[in-house]
């Protein structure tokens, strides 16, 4: 409470680039902030830079819909998530900044009897690893969120769900904000607006960074860059399979609690959740084109109003505020390439697609013990890059045909 | 209480009609407004504010704000200042616990206002953990603005127009006007869009009001809401005239109930003649804000003092009232007590809609707003948005004062202390800030914030605004309800061309993609059996067709499936599976030669237009000799399997169907009840077949047909269950449920289909060949049940406590009395009578695994 | 090459005991509503190839430089295979038709530009080939969305007031 009145700096004014730094993080965003916190917090690594190219946060950190989870379709995905999620719920606590994490519980509805059977997949992969994740029928979807419109005159009616108890939403620039101050009373120091403009390589080692604000030498380079994650693996000479898309979402004006539980409907490309402002937050899937330009768009709004009055006709009257876009960075397998590339000293944290912001702790906290020992956690083992070239892919898409 | 008639009011008087506000009758005149009728009848207090619950009135009286929202009909938020009176409206005001007057929630400005600085949140109730459910539910009851009905249904038809004109004119003021004749005169055909409205100005252009541009989206997509109907306009060329949003100034008491804005006067008194106070200070920028003066002295109100900010800026403005209701303000060192302060300052160009077309928006330091530049082709921004503006004085970012809240942001309650400390945290950049103080985020979408916060921010950090930047114009400029956005909300489906006969005899429909599909006709397993036993009927008119042909059509599917076709004989059917490029499974189906140049393709009902796709581009990048046509709509098929599907179709057609003519995997065109089709004997559900592919429109004439010629042979048509069930008794499987994204047809335990010694390369070849080399880690294979239970899909296959394998298809076999299915196993564990552990209903059970199909393993059937 | 006979409805042989009989995916949907004329019983014949060399007295809109859809009079369809040039497909049973009046309901249905038809574009977001005489206008598609596109018609023009 204390806390309350005294005004206290969230994190010193940006200051001078060094000439060197032990560790430097392209990307100001979650994951980038998360790992250079848990380099100096678990490792005492506090020799560290952030380089951002606009605000902390600015990118998809910050344009995410907040969603939580662990029920993920394979087991080397659900075990890193559900730590994940772990993470996050004591992450509040241990940053002593309240993150709003409102575990109000995940629902995925089901609208096909093939899409039951993925959600029933999903339910027992994840109870044999101690997630708690279930399928529900109709009547339980109803239990559960009785505003839903279960009738059957719909297009797609429902057909169950699978229910994910601790999964739930959170508030994203409080998670960036919490980070950043943790990484920064720990010594890191915060370079925004400092955009990466090259990568220095000699003998097959990344050496360092080239930026708008001077050149920096490198022990280890990491890249959270998300959407931008093949620009600056092309600066390092590293390939990533990586294709980036799209993503949009939309607010309404704030209403009273209605919802309090996260809906998503894959079928209908839609997902919708109300914040603690009282905001319906509602996004969609990626846009199947590939572009960084983040530009809305006008149908984005219209087909996601109307899958949106499909499950809650109750927002008819429910007023659209702002709409925004995000970059998604889509790996071939849905599955993150997290570690080691073939450039010495350079790491990425990429292919996240819609499924990042999720995952910033557990990624924060295997690359801090990647740079601090040199050895690739085996939590994050399948989703090393080299994986395209084994051709061991660990897909989280149930079918070719249907993306999720 | 009504001024005498004014020369242009919008009120009819001879018209009256009554709405109800809080249950109480609220006279009105057609043409008021619900806010202009609420205010004619006394209220002044019209909404409560979002955090500190402050009594807020009428501010600029034309639909920007947040100040008037109340809940009209069951509809939460609606600014009632702009909402035409309607009888019979139930009015309610929203975010209030009691009443407007006695808002018991507004203890929060009363004494929780030290505890609950900018993100306060963010700072408290971190632990103990377990209380933040608790806390939290508190504050979500006391976040949001209006209430939505949990029981409504949807109300409203809204319909959606596509409208393509040579210019599109949004806003109908004097500039948009002259604009509009302008274009007219060159023969262009112009569409005005005006958010008020009025008489129609005559005839040279078409005026679309009341209406709200929504954005300008790319390739100058213009949506339009008019109220029912969302206008989708594109225009050869846009021409912008959305003039200028009058900005409050910021003072200590600058929210008071009785400070308004200038056009909030001009609107009381001109158009629905009712006298905004009796005793007026007005404190203007420019001369737009000062004649509000005349204004109000020709309405009978007296203007106590009007002060020029052109002439000099006072060292201090405060609004002192009581009440939440103004009763003097304090300018410099005079204090004049009064009940309406009007005070603007230099109106901001309403530039949202430009910077969306692709404008860039600079500040403009002399004049101390944000000036839309560099616009792109095809766009004219004409009027004051353009910067036609009178002399305007630069106000101070904000007026000091002794006492009182200096509201930046009303919307969300935002003080100028709020932004101060949050620089002061070091949320330094103004999008930081933004973000943290929420300024700008509430439903006026920036309005009346947006500017005075950056030059606040500006002033803080003792900057010019030019260095801050401005931060994103996200659409909509209006906000827009989700009816309006979802229109008809029709969603295409697919129907066979015996879709309607299905419905007559009662079958259970299913999706299957976008196609309604049979699931059955009532009894599954009945079905099933039927086609054991007799013969079954069953709509595969939902199958993908195609017709490859040309010189290079064999090649050309060579390359494409790690099937061989070149030696296939004309008249014969082989089945084929599609890889990707990564070599995994997409697509199966049977390809018949119909000739030496023609080949016929099926594909599965839902891969049908990603497999056309992925035959048309692999054609054009190879640039071979071949034509694909799809056929999918034209045809219509029937799948006639059992016993007796023979002597059924002996009788309806003339040539030969004995097994030596038509044998297992022919293909064979022939008139099948008079209508021209090709049949195509295959066995998916594992008895002697055939396909008829014919016209779609001869649907329902066949359907009947074979029916009522093989009534006697007790035929009987059997839905997609059942063929499930027939399909899983032969190990057939279902590519996208026995099949994901990484499965390949080695593994998937279909080598034959793998011609990797083939001459020429295939798609996915090089990953079958890497699959070859590592060995399998997993395949599909069958299993049994030991005991009854059924297995659910999905389900996992156990070993040591953690998963070997998943369960991808599992029915109860009604002819072979037996729980059957297929799952992915550890390759160690697909050997023929292996035991399996699956998880069912958190116990394990035992089964077997099974290499061969369970029915009729050699084929005889298929075959006889 | 077969001739394909399959793929024409007009080769239906009837007598000796059988009797086909033609359907339209429109005819429940519509329900006998005067306002809309199913045009689905046309002949319609895709060309691939040199389309210019299309020389027949019939009306012809032109999908892409490479290809058109010929339409006549369903009687008229065997004469044509046999003289109209490159590929000829028979696509009579593919596509369904109808014609409607007023611009107003065209509007609501489709995003082409009105003043430039004959187009191809989608209607109620189906695939569709427009044509306009005044105003009237005809629309093809694939006509397993024919009940679909026929209720979404009648839903549009009961909501021109």
């Amino acid at each position: 409470m204390k806390g309350l009145f005294r005004v206290e700096r969230m994190w010193r004014p940006r200051g001078e680039l060094k000439r060197r730094y032990d560790v430097v993080i392209v990307g100001g965003g979650s994951h980038g902030l998360a790992t250079a916190y848990y380099l100096a917090k678990n490792h005492g690594i506090t020799d560290v830079a952030v380089l951002e190219q606009s605000y902390l946060g600015s990118g998809a950190a910050g344009r995410n819909t907040t969603i939580i989870r662990a029920n993920y379709r394979t087991p080397e995905g659900a075990q890193f998530y559900r730590r994940s999620l772990e993470l996050y719920e004591g992450l509040g606590a241990e940053l002593d900044f309240n993150l709003l994490f409102s575990q109000q519980g995940h629902l995925t509805l089901a609208h096909s009897d093939r899409a039951m059977i993925t959600m029933a997949e999903r339910a027992e992969v994840n109870q044999l690893l101690g997630i708690d994740s279930r399928l529900v029928d109709r009547d339980g979807v109803a239990r559960l969120c009785p505003e839903l419109n279960l009738a059957d005159e719909v297009t797609w009616p429902i057909m169950g769900a699978l229910y994910h108890p601790p999964g739930g939403i959170i508030r994203h620039d409080a998670v960036v904000w919490g980070l950043a101050r943790g990484a920064d009373r720990r010594g890191v120091e915060l370079h925004p607006y400092t955009e990466v403009t090259g990568i220095e390589r000699s003998n097959g080692r990344v050496t360092g960074v080239r930026t708008t604000r001077g050149e920096v030498e490198a022990g280890t380079v990491i890249s959270a860059t998300a959407g931008w994650s093949t620009l600056i693996g092309d600066m390092a000479g590293v390939a990533l399979p990586i294709t980036t898309h799209i993503l949009q979402a939309f607010v309404t004006e704030p209403l009273k609690p209605f919802l309090d539980v996260v809906i998503v409907s894959s079928q209908m490309h839609v997902y919708i959740s109300q914040t603690d402002r009282g905001e319906f937050l509602i996004g969609a899937e990626i846009e199947p084109y590939t572009t960084y330009r983040g530009t809305s768009t006008f149908p984005f709004l219209e087909y996601s109003a109307r899958h949106t009055l499909e499950l809650f006709p109750q927002l008819e009257s429910a007023k659209v505020l702002r709409q925004w876009t995000g970059l998604c960075d889509i790996s071939p397998d849905y599955s993150p390439i997290l570690g080691v590339t073939e450039a010495d000293g350079f790491l990425v944290s990429c292919g996240w697609g819609t499924y990042g912001f999720k995952a910033a702790p557990i990624v924060g906290t295997t690359l801090a013990e990647l740079v601090a020992t040199g050895k690739t956690p085996d939590l994050i083992s399948p989703f090393a890059l080299e994986r395209f070239y084994r051709d061991s892919l660990v897909s989280e898409l149930a079918a070719a045909a249907v993306s999720h | 209480m009504r001024l005498p008639p004014q020369p242009n009011e919008r009120i009819d008087r001879s018209a009256e009609l009554t709405f109800s506000f809080e249950g109480k009758a609220v006279s009105a005149f057609a043409g008021d407004t619900i806010g202009s009728a609420l205010y004619a009848g006394g209220r002044r207090i019209f909404s409560r504010s979002f955090k500190y619950h402050r009594p807020r009135g009428l501010l600029c009286c034309s639909g920007g704000c947040a100040n008037c929202l109340m809940e009209v009909d069951g509809v939460p938020n609606v600014r009632v200042c702009v909402e035409p009176a309607r009888a019979g409206a139930q009015v309610r005001a929203q975010n209030v616990r009691g009443s407007l007057e006695r808002d018991l929630l507004s203890v929060v400005d009363k004494i929780g206002g030290p505890f609950t600085p900018v993100g306060f949140y963010y700072r408290t109730m971190i632990r103990p953990r377990r209380l933040w459910p608790y806390y939290e539910r508190f504050l979500r009851s006391v976040a949001g603005l209006g209430r939505l009905d949990k029981h409504a249904r949807r109300t409203n038809r809204y319909d959606v127009e596509h409208r393509h004109v040579d210019v599109l004119v949004v806003g109908g003021g004097y500039a948009g006007v002259e604009a509009a004749r302008r274009h007219a005169r060159a023969g262009r055909r112009v569409v005005v869009v005006d958010e008020r409205g009025g008489d129609n100005p005559g005839s040279d252009f078409e005026l679309v009001a009341p209406a709200r541009a929504i954005g300008i989206y790319e390739g100058g997509l213009v949506p339009v809401d008019a109220g029912g109907i969302l206008y989708r306009f594109r225009a050869d060329h846009i021409v912008l005239a959305t003039g200028t949003i009058e900005q409050p100034l910021l003072f200590p008491g600058n929210d008071l109930v009785g400070v308004v804005l200038p056009e909030a006067v001009r609107r009381l008194v001109e158009d629905w003649a009712l006298k905004p106070g009796e005793r007026a200070v007005v404190i203007a920028a420019d001369d737009r804000g000062l004649d509000t003066t005349d204004v109000l002295e020709r309405a009978g109100a007296v203007v106590v003092a009007a002060i020029d900010l052109r002439d000099a800026q006072p060292t201090r403005i405060e609004a002192k009232g009581r009440r939440g209701r103004l009763r003097s303000v304090v300018v410099g060192d005079r204090e004049f007590a009064c009940d309406l302060l009007v005070a603007s300052g230099t109106p901001q160009p309403a530039y949202s809609l430009l910077a969306q077309a692709g404008a860039r928006v600079e500040y403009d330091r002399r004049r101390g707003i944000f000036l839309p530049t560099e616009l792109p082709a095809n766009v004219e921004a004409v009027g004051s948005v353009a910067g036609e503006l009178g002399s305007a004085a630069i106000p101070a970012a904000s007026f000091d004062g002794h006492k009182g809240r200096c509201f930046v942001c009303l919307c969300e309650d935002v003080t100028e202390k709020d932004v101060k400390r949050a620089i002061a945290e070091g949320f330094d950049s103004i999008e930081l800030a933004k973000r943290y103080t929420t300024v700008t985020m509430g439903p006026c979408q920036g309005r009346l914030c947006h500017l005075a916060s950056i030059r606040l921010f500006a002033r803080e950090q003792e900057t010019g605004p030019d260095s801050i930047g401005t931060t994103t114009a996200r659409p909509p400029w209006a906000p827009v309800s989700l009816g309006l956005l979802a229109g008809r909300g029709h969603e295409p489906a697919k129907r066979t061309s015996i879709h309607h006969r299905h419905e007559e005899a009662g079958a259970t429909m299913m999706w299957t993609g976008a196609w309604r599909r049979p699931h059955s006709y009532g009894d599954p397993a009945a079905e099933a059996r039927h086609v054991h036993e007799a013969v079954g009927l069953i709509d595969v008119s939902t199958l993908g067709k195609l017709l490859v042909q040309g010189p290079e059509a064999a090649p050309f599917l060579e390359m494409l499936y790690p099937n061989r076709f070149g030696d296939m004989k004309t008249g014969r059917i082989r089945y084929g599976v599609l890889e990707t490029d990564a070599g995994r499974i997409m697509d199966d189906g049977t390809i018949g030669r119909l000739s030496d140049d023609q080949y016929y393709v099926t594909t599965t009902s839902t891969g049908a237009d990603t497999v056309i796709e992925w035959f048309e581009w692999w054609n054009a990048v190879w640039g071979m000799d071949v034509e694909i046509v799809n056929l999918t709509g034209a045809l219509a098929a029937v799948n006639i399997a059992g016993p007796r599907a023979r002597e059924l179709l002996a009788r309806v057609t003339d040539i030969d169907v004995s097994n030596e003519s038509i044998a297992y995997l022919d293909a064979k065109e022939a008139l099948v009840a008079g209508v021209p089709s090709l049949l195509l004997r295959i066995g998916f559900v594992g008895e002697l077949g055939y396909e008829l592919h014919f016209p779609s429109p001869y649907g329902e004439y066949l359907w009947d047909t074979l029916l009522e010629r093989g009534a006697d042979l007790d035929i009987r048509p059997f839905g997609l269950e059942p063929q499930r069930i027939l399909r899983l008794e032969k190990m057939h499987i279902l590519v996208g449920q026995d099949t994901d994204s990484e499965s390949n047809v080695l593994e998937a335990g279909m080598p034959w289909i793998a011609k990797l010694d083939k001459e020429n390369d295939f798609v996915g070849k090089w990953a079958l060949e890497h699959v070859r080399e590592r060995g399998f880690r997993e395949q599909l294979v069958g299993f049994e049940m030991d005991n009854g239970v059924v297995p659910a899909e999905g389900g996992q296959i156990v070993a040591d406590g953690s998963a070997v394998g998943r369960v991808t298809s599992a029915r109860l076999s009604p002819q072979l009395g037996r729980v059957i299915g297929m799952a992915w196993v550890r390759s160690d564990l697909a050997s023929e009578d292996g035991e399996l552990r699956l998880k069912v209903n958190g116990n394990l059970e035992t089964a077997r695994v099974r290499l061969k199909p369970f029915f009729d393993p050699d084929g005889e059937r298929l075959r006889s | 090459m077969t001739g394909l006979a399959f793929l024409s409805p007009d080769r239906a042989e009837r007598g000796r005991q059988f009797e086909p009989t033609l359907a339209s995916p429109l005819t429940r949907a519509l329900g006998g509503d005067a306002r809309v004329r199913d045009l689905s019983g046309l002949g319609k014949i895709e060309v691939r190839g040199d389309v210019d060399a299309i020389d027949a007295d019939v009306q012809v809109v032109r999908i892409s430089p490479g290809r058109a859809l010929v339409l006549c009079a369903y009687e008229r369809c065997a004469e044509l295979r046999a003289v109209l040039p490159g590929t000829v497909i028979d696509m009579t049973a593919a596509l369904a038709g109808l014609e409607l009046t007023g611009e107003r309901a065209m509007r609501r249905l489709t995003d082409l530009d009105l003043r430039e038809l004959p187009a191809v574009g989608k209607v109620a977001e189906v695939p569709a080939v427009v044509l306009r005489d005044g105003e009237r206008f005809q629309i093809f598609f694939p006509q397993e969305f024919g009940h679909y596109v026929a209720e979404v018609v009648l839903d549009t023009l009961a909501g021109i007031r």
